[in-house]
């Protein structure tokens, strides 16, 4: 259960950051 | 403060600079694929590992594709550094036979190790087998170096290609820096530590008798073993710093003797200081390497003797008390509460140092010892975002950062629009700019402000006051900015502070990195202005007093009232 917990947060952390990656790339295209 | 000291740290600085600029070249040159012509072997390994990964080497990217690059690499490396300390118990190279680590140290862990900070809130020596310590933790140190280098290499080419739509091939750069850069020196210099005494085995623990009898009368003495000077070498190289025992640095078997601290400190910065060279080179002029440098120096040297300073001073409690904490012939005075005899204050502080102004971690004396004003040191060398002379790659970056932050300043000033390298710095890049630079900030100075309002925070205070605010301060400063070394004192092994902590290693990682190639994405794709009259250089004393201004700027405004409420008041407490 904890397993699942920790890797679900990795796997968050790695979501959210994608999005960055993803809104940044549209403001650099309106821009 | 002694002249000792001095010399010892002119020295290092010295000779990383020396070696740091052929190195810086001939990292450029592997890069762009010059260096591999020469050689059919390296072209062979190289061509292998494409082969296996299912790389295409000659198709480069923009940075979005860099970026996810980079994201997917560092995650599945998560994933199994994770994996392997679940497992341990159930896998080869465990003489001691360890269980699996805790969930929440694993994931601590495993995210320190590959966002490059390499806080321990474990014990090496009684929580990781053979194995772990190699194919999870040691791994990382190579590749989440690598990874620092790339993304630093794919900015300067965004600087230095004009009309570009691409700024490499992430996979490419990240073998070709693993394979002929990090492994051939980190190689050399393992070899060169176990010539020293730093160990290298397979063993079981050792259990040996004392000479002197120990706590409880017991002679009884347990030496732990392992293949240390291998980890070591990476360590410091890769400026990771997380340490295969839990003393570090201070430990004999990591670091047995003056010579092998003076190694460690050289290979500390070796890559950091060659990079700047790198960027010269690869930029086409090598004054702009040499500015940044300057730049770099001058932040180390004056934060680096404020350290000595008050190291040297000690404690004035001492005198008040009646004890002779003098400097003489028969002691070294000064605080020497936490350090290694065989090091003193000069080694210790200068160590301090180095491994904060760059992303190390490493430590050989225990921060959390220092003196309040000496301890504050090493916390705003890496609240300024270690710049100075920084982690491999992260550095470098963090400080080309800084340069866009400093000529968009002076253009404000000036009313001109701003320009570095004949790239103009418009709307978009400065936006990535604020958040490169405010996402480790927010990052450290929320973490801090949730850890001593909550309960699962405040618990692993040892030091109430003054001092624990300290201790929870520097641990996000240390998590945030991707360092590594703890001032001790806090209890961290706890679910709250290994996933709190986790989190902030995490975002202080790839939420500066991911902008930073947005604009090497933004900058390639731009033409070059040609100078004119009314051009700032940006290779003179000007523009490096621009630069030091900029990054002491938004260090003293954003971490000030947080330093004042932990090692000032703390300072003025020790004098009043």
């Amino acid at each position: 259960m904890q397993d699942l917990v920790f890797i679900g947060l990795i796997v968050v952390l790695y979501a959210t950051t994608h999005a960055l990656v993803v809104a940044l790339s549209r403001l650099g295209r309106i821009e | 403060m002694t002249i000792a000291a001095i010399v010892l740290g002119l020295a290092v600085l010295a000779l990383a600079t020396v070696c740091g600029r052929p190195l810086g070249h001939y990292i450029a040159d592997v890069l762009e694929g010059g260096a591999t012509s020469r050689s059919r072997l390296r072209f062979g390994v190289e061509r292998l590992v494409y082969r296996v990964a299912g790389i295409d080497p000659e198709r480069e990217t923009g940075w979005k594709q860099y970026a996810i690059g980079v994201l997917l690499f560092s995650v599945v490396g998560t994933l199994f550094v994770y994996g392997v300390q679940r497992l341990q118990a159930w896998l080869p190279l465990n003489p001691q036979q360890f269980g699996a680590v805790t969930a929440d140290s694993s994931f601590n862990t495993a995210v320190s190790f590959v966002t490059n900070t390499n806080w321990q809130g474990y014990v090496g020596e009684s929580t990781m087998s053979y194995l772990t310590q190699m194919l999870a933790l040691a791994v990382q140190n190579f590749v989440s170096a690598a990874t620092g280098i790339a993304v630093a290499v794919a900015l300067i080419r965004g600087f230095a290609r004009h009309g570009a739509a691409t700024i490499g091939n992430f996979w490419v750069d990240l073998t070709r820096i693993t394979l002929y850069v990090l492994l051939p020196i980190a190689a050399v210099i393992a070899l060169v530590l176990i010539s020293q005494g730093v160990i290298q085995n397979f063993d079981a623990y050792k259990e040996v008798v004392a000479i002197a009898p120990q706590v409880q009368s017991s002679h009884s003495q347990t030496l732990a073993m392992g293949p240390v000077a291998s980890q070591e070498a990476i360590k410091e190289l890769g400026t990771n710093g997380g340490g295969f025992f839990n003393a570090n640095s201070a430990h004999p078997y990591e670091n047995p003797n003056t010579l092998t601290n003076f190694i460690e400190l050289f290979a500390i910065l070796l890559i950091p200081i060659a990079l700047t060279f790198t960027f010269g080179r690869m930029v086409g002029d090598a004054r702009q390497g040499w500015a940044v440098l300057a730049g770099m120096a001058i932040l180390f040297v004056s934060m680096w003797v404020v350290a000595i300073h008050f190291e040297q001073q000690g404690n004035p409690i001492f005198a008040q008390v009646g004890a002779d904490a003098a400097r003489s012939d028969a002691q070294p005075g000064g605080n020497m509460e936490g350090k290694e005899a065989r090091f003193g204050i000069g080694a210790s502080a200068l160590f301090a140092a180095v491994t904060t102004a760059t992303s190390t971690g490493a430590v050989n004396s225990m921060h959390d010892s220092m003196t309040p004003l000496g301890g504050l040191v090493p916390m705003f060398l890496m609240q300024l975002g270690e710049v100075a002379f920084g982690g491999v790659g992260s550095g470098l970056y963090g400080m080309l950062i800084y340069a866009l932050l400093g000529v968009f300043i002076a253009g404000l000033m000036i009313g001109r629009t701003p320009e570095y390298l004949g790239k103009k710095i418009e709307a978009f890049d400065m936006k990535m700019t604020s958040i490169a630079i405010l996402a480790t900030p927010f990052v450290v100075l929320l973490g801090t402000a949730v850890a001593v309002s909550v309960t699962a925070g405040k618990v692993g205070v040892a030091n109430p006051g003054a001092h624990g605010f300290s201790e929870i301060l520097y641990a996000f400063s240390s998590a945030g900015n991707n360092n590594g070394s703890a001032f001790a004192g806090l209890s961290a092994n706890t679910p709250f502070y290994n996933t709190a902590l986790g989190i902030a290693m995490w975002l202080g990682r790839f939420w500066v990195l991911i902008p930073v190639l947005a604009i090497a994405g933004s900058l390639a794709a731009k033409k070059r202005a040609p100078a004119t009259a009314g051009t700032m250089p940006t290779h003179g004393p000007l523009f490096v007093v621009l630069l030091i201004g900029s990054v002491l700027l938004i260090g003293a405004l954003t971490y000030v009232p947080a330093l004042a409420l932990g090692p000032i008041v703390e300072h003025l407490m020790m004098r009043s």
